[in-house]
């Protein structure tokens, strides 16, 4: 098969088709959860309850102090990637194209060459994310394959758009079928990891916090 | 001479006495209250307290002894347990009481502090046999406080 | 145990999977963040205590029973049953090493609230007939006799004499119509009697009415630190019926941690209703003497200290503030631990832990948790506001040969009213 078949058909079916297992495995995931219920909170309450869910939603993306301090290189590493990888995403200009012509929806994009440093940035911080991981106890003790499986596919989209946007490696058209295919990739295998807290981590604060809210106590 | 009728003028008496005079005192209830205890650690601890040259170092290892007994003798959570087996238990408090340096957090002067905790010992005694042996500590303390304070005064006068 | 032990168990474990633990395990990262808040994996460096690590058999069982990549996984062949032995070697794990403090939950960066799952693990646990010898003989105790420690009615009525013979107050039995019915722990009735003469003469200074039911008199339920839920339930059906039986206005949950989440938040959910009462913390309740200015104390206390966090209370409980005032009002030596109120590290005997004798050295080693706390503060008294953490405290700090003096706060504010004349015992 020839470079520009491949990025044919990566564009075109292939996409379709990962998007369609991207989708469909989410929302079964999440059907998964929100399916088995939840019983009501009958002690008397001190506050609102989706107040509480609310709030923690938003302020569990900060750490406690405590704990920062504790960890502060592993956590602003897992900030740096995060925030690096949906820049990369969603703030570049080819990108932002391909969503306006799925979604019709568009917005303002960063300079490539800040994308491109970004690009940069999120590599090397998730290398760093699999050091961090091998070498902690705790990290180590707990990873399964699925959590490797998962740093991979996530890696694999910025650094080949990387290797793709600097046309290194392969020649751009076969570079550039390789990069999508491994969003393709990511896609596909997303559902089925943890990469699942995307979505269910809103659903997760919300949980607790709507317990803490009704009853009072922090979250 | 002085004598103390009843727990307000017992009260009134010990706030009078200086830390080491309460200590001593204190010593002297948790003696009157020694049988409800087979630990010697306690016997031994209250000796230092009633020797006039004890040494801080070993006032020290005396509080630890208690404190030790005390901590022994506790009811442990969620074991079977008798309140009339406690007596040990409050021996062993009012002995680490007696043996402290003063009563942290507390108004109370130590001396009655340790006074209350010898009450409680006689307390878990009483439920099983004796009903009137609570009356009896009250009276005795008020007694022995008197006695000692008499004799302090004695002393200072010749 | 009998593999139909195991099977209860695992069914059990799939019983207590509802959306929030779905939610949980789906959103699981293995950050490993809740480790550093544990203080049972600070202090021992083992990573078996990480807290998500605590639940993996509650996830292979939701993974295997819930999802449809893992229903597929365990067709193939790639995912393994929860067995006996995982029930052998998770037990330690949900019961020596999880003193229920809730730390990792307030941490989890997607939210997850491990230690109710921990909580729900131990229902599956306690069914397979894995759980500690000790707690299942204290929550025998609890059913049959009222108290997990034994106390019976005879000896709170020593108590109550002893407090008229002192102090001429009274504690009166099954006063109906009282606004306040109080709860006791057995841990205060044994080793901490002091409270009831506390609660006596604040409340009559408050001007308040007060009631102990005779029949239902003990807080602390067992049926919650074990993890079976008819036995909880049972215990707070106790508590319920004296309460609207005797028509109180509020029931006041003791100086101990896990009564009060027991009976003020899972109790109604235990029942299936919720109460014709309140339920009030007795902290909560000094707090709004101190408010209405009810409460009046004379005398400060100057030497430096410290408030010791219960889990149950302030993380768990959300009474944070109200300890803080009281104390100001005793005190001006106040400071504060550098994790303190609902970042506080508990003690280490929650949860079970201190009845359960085999955890004892686990619960040492835990303590130095605190021990760094206080190292690092330097304070020349201690003061908290549960029973329960006053003995592990004070045999952590005996242990280490720590001379600092723990005080319950309740006996520390009755310490400073303002006596009115007349008062105190007098035969």
């Amino acid at each position: 098969m020839t470079a520009d078949a491949i990025l044919f058909f990566a564009r075109g079916t292939g996409f379709d088709w990962a998007l369609a297992i991207f989708v469909f495995g989410m929302l079964l995931r999440l059907f998964e959860v929100l399916s088995l219920g939840s019983k009501p909170d009958l002690s008397e309450g001190r506050g609102s309850g989706v107040q509480g869910g609310l709030k923690t939603i938003v302020t569990r993306t900060l750490p406690r102090p405590a704990i920062f301090a504790r960890e502060p290189v592993r956590i602003i590493n897992g900030y740096v990637f995060h925030i690096g990888f949906l820049a990369v995403l969603f703030l570049y200009e080819p990108h932002i194209e391909l969503f306006e012509a799925k979604m019709g929806l568009s917005w303002p994009g960063l300079p490539t060459g800040i994308i491109n440093a970004l690009g940069v940035l999120t590599i090397f911080s998730l290398l760093l994310a699999l050091t961090l991981r091998l070498s902690s106890p705790v990290l180590k003790f707990l990873s399964t394959g699925s959590d490797y499986l998962a740093w991979l596919v996530t890696l694999l989209p910025v650094l080949t758009g990387y290797l793709a946007y600097n046309h290194m490696l392969l020649p751009y058209t076969a570079m550039l079928a390789v990069h999508i295919l491994s969003v393709e990739l990511f896609m596909v295998v997303a559902p089925f990891t943890k990469l699942t807290h995307m979505f269910s981590f809103m659903l997760a604060r919300w949980y607790q916090g709507y317990r803490a809210g009704h009853r009072g106590v922090e979250s | 001479m002085i004598t103390i009728e009843n727990d307000d003028a017992l009260r009134a008496a010990l706030t009078q006495l200086d830390a080491a005079d309460q200590r001593r005192l204190a010593a002297l209830f948790v003696e009157d209250v020694l049988e409800y205890t087979d630990d010697t650690r306690i016997r031994h601890a209250l000796s230092v307290v009633m020797r006039p040259n004890a040494s801080e170092e070993e006032l020290k290892a005396a509080h630890r002894t208690a404190r030790a007994a005390a901590l022994e003798a506790h009811a442990r959570c969620g074991a079977d347990c008798d309140w009339s087996d406690q007596s040990p238990y409050f021996v062993a408090r009012a002995a680490e009481a007696a043996t402290g340096k003063n009563a942290k957090g507390k108004r109370s002067a130590l001396a009655w502090l340790v006074a209350m905790q010898c009450r409680m010992a006689t307390c878990c005694e009483a439920s099983e046999t004796d009903p009137e042996s609570e009356d009896n500590t009250c009276s005795a303390q008020r007694r022995i406080a008197a006695e000692f304070i008499n004799s302090r005064k004695d002393n200072s006068n010749e | 145990m009998s593999s139909a032990s195991i099977e209860k168990g695992i069914r059990m474990i799939r019983e207590e999977i509802d959306a929030p633990v779905a939610s949980f395990f789906t959103s699981c990262v293995h950050c490993g963040m809740c480790a550093d808040a544990c203080h049972f994996y600070v202090q021992t460096g083992d990573p078996r205590y990480t807290p998500i690590n605590k639940v993996e058999p509650m996830r292979r069982i939701w993974e295997q029973e819930y999802t449809l990549w893992g229903r597929i996984k365990a067709t193939l062949g790639l995912s393994r049953k929860v067995n006996a032995q995982d029930f052998e070697a998770w037990e330690e794990l949900v019961y020596d090493g999880c003193s229920l403090c809730g730390r990792c939950s307030l941490v989890c960066p997607v939210g997850n609230d491990i230690s109710d799952m921990i909580r729900k693990i131990r229902e599956g646990f306690a069914v397979a007939g894995h759980a500690p010898k000790d707690l299942v003989g204290a929550t025998r105790r609890a059913v049959e006799i009222g108290s997990p420690m034994g106390v019976r009615l005879p000896a709170l009525e020593a108590q109550i004499r002893h407090l008229k013979h002192d102090t001429g107050l009274d504690a009166p039995l099954d006063q109906a119509g009282a606004d306040y019915m109080v709860l006791l722990s057995s841990m205060e009735i044994m080793n901490f009697p002091e409270y009831l003469e506390a609660i006596a003469r604040i409340m009559q200074q408050a001007g308040r009415t007060w009631t102990i039911s005779s029949r239902a008199f003990e807080a602390t339920n067992s049926g919650v630190q074990i993890g079976v839920s008819d036995i909880a339930t049972e215990l707070v059906q106790r508590v319920v019926d004296a309460a609207e039986e005797l028509g109180v206005r509020t029931v006041i949950s003791p100086e101990c941690g896990h009564a009060y989440t027991a009976i003020r938040f899972e109790g109604p959910n235990l029942i299936g209703r919720p109460y014709n009462f309140r339920v009030q913390h007795i902290l909560e309740v000094l707090e709004e003497f101190r408010q209405q200015g009810l409460l009046k104390t004379e005398g400060k206390e100057t030497e430096r200290m410290t408030f010791h966090d219960p889990c149950q209370l302030v993380r768990k409980g959300g009474v944070i503030q109200a300890p803080r005032n009281l104390l100001g009002m005793v005190s001006n030596g106040f400071v504060e631990m550098r994790d303190h109120a609902e970042m506080n590290w508990c003690c280490g005997g929650g949860g079970g832990v201190s009845a359960n004798e085999r955890a004892d050295e686990l619960k040492s080693k835990a303590f130095h948790q605190k021990k760094s706390q206080l190292d690092e503060l330097g304070v020349e008294i201690l003061v908290t506001a549960c029973a329960n953490c006053r003995i592990t405290l004070e045999e952590g700090l005996e242990q280490n040969d720590m001379d600092i003096p723990v005080v319950g706060l309740t006996e520390m504010l009755a310490e400073h009213l303002v006596e009115e004349p007349g008062n105190g015992g007098d035969t």
